[in-house]
């Protein structure tokens, strides 16, 4: 068989698809999507790196506390559930900290949700 | 496509109607290639979905320094392959076709047109993937061998090679019916 048979049997008897109505939309819709992510991620490492920057001043800050751990009055065993005991402030601290790294996220599943539904 | 400086700023942004226009002018060519390769719409549709995210993911690698389409079809040719692969689809397609490949087909179904159309699909499902993605762009898109590489991220030389493997390997399969093909 010589090539310019093969070549017109492949061409003559090609099955020919048409591009599937619809997919061009659904493709434009994955990319918005993506779109989306992109500046969810975007926003998620700014928060990440602020989240960092409070770690870096709890580090500061704490070290400050030890430095003068004379001076605070919460130390005392009876007094440690008072809210200005150190116990209690880093508490307070580390809960801000949780919230500050988990709030992109609990956006971003709300957001996701409403796009979903849009 | 080819951008000018400014379509291209738009491009790495990301910007939306850009993209449009890129699915607009790619969707035919790059949708017939691929279902050409898995010979099935569902996974063509969703193998081109893939194609054109990663198209919009992908845009900052993107230099401007060869055509759009090229690279287009780089990332559908990659992302064809390993679609087949991580399926094992193409295990099953050649499977599938060795079997169907009919022995002793009667005259009247020498004639048949849809036969012939078969007859060929099978011959094309004995081809490896990439063999076959390289023949659809030799003989139906008709692009030279250095097209090929610059379309494919494969060597000249690999090309030929495929090119050459391919052909052989349907002529083999279509050489008992070549006479069929075209009486009638």
């Amino acid at each position: 068989m010589k090539d310019k048979m093969l070549k017109s049997i492949l061409i003559r008897f090609q099955s020919k698809h048409k591009f599937p109505k619809g997919l061009k939309e659904r493709i434009l819709q994955k990319i918005i999507q993506a779109q989306y992510q992109e500046q969810r991620a975007k926003q998620f490492s700014r928060s990440f790196s602020s989240g960092l920057l409070m770690i870096i001043y709890s580090l500061i800050w704490l070290g400050i506390c030890f430095m003068n751990w004379g001076t605070f009055e919460g130390l005392s065993s009876e007094n440690w559930i008072s809210p200005t005991s150190i116990p209690m402030l880093f508490a307070t601290f580390l809960a801000l900290l949780l919230l500050s790294f988990l709030s992109p996220f609990i956006e971003k599943t709300s957001a996701v949700n409403r796009f979903s539904k849009a | 496509m080819a951008f000018n400086e400014q379509e291209l700023n738009r491009f790495k942004r990301g910007e939306i109607p850009i993209f449009e226009k890129i699915i607009e002018e790619h969707k035919d060519k790059i949708f017939g290639n691929v279902i050409r390769l898995v010979r099935n719409e569902a996974d063509a549709e969703e193998i081109t979905q893939i194609v054109f995210v990663k198209c919009y993911t992908e845009r900052k690698k993107f230099r401007g320094d060869s055509k759009l389409s090229v690279w287009l079809y780089r990332i559908a040719f990659n992302e064809a392959l390993l679609f087949l692969r991580q399926n094992k689809k193409w295990l099953r397609l050649e499977e599938q076709a060795r079997k169907s490949v009919p022995c002793n087909p009667k005259v009247e179904q020498l004639y048949d047109e849809k036969n012939k159309k078969e007859w060929l699909n099978k011959a094309l499902d004995q081809l490896q993937p990439d063999e076959k993605w390289v023949i659809g762009l030799f003989y139906y898109e008709e692009l030279s061998y250095q097209e090929i590489k610059e379309r494919t991220g494969l060597t000249l030389s690999n090309v030929k090679i495929k090119i050459h493997r391919g052909k052989k390997k349907l002529k083999e399969q279509l050489i008992p019916y070549q006479n069929f093909f075209y009486e009638r």
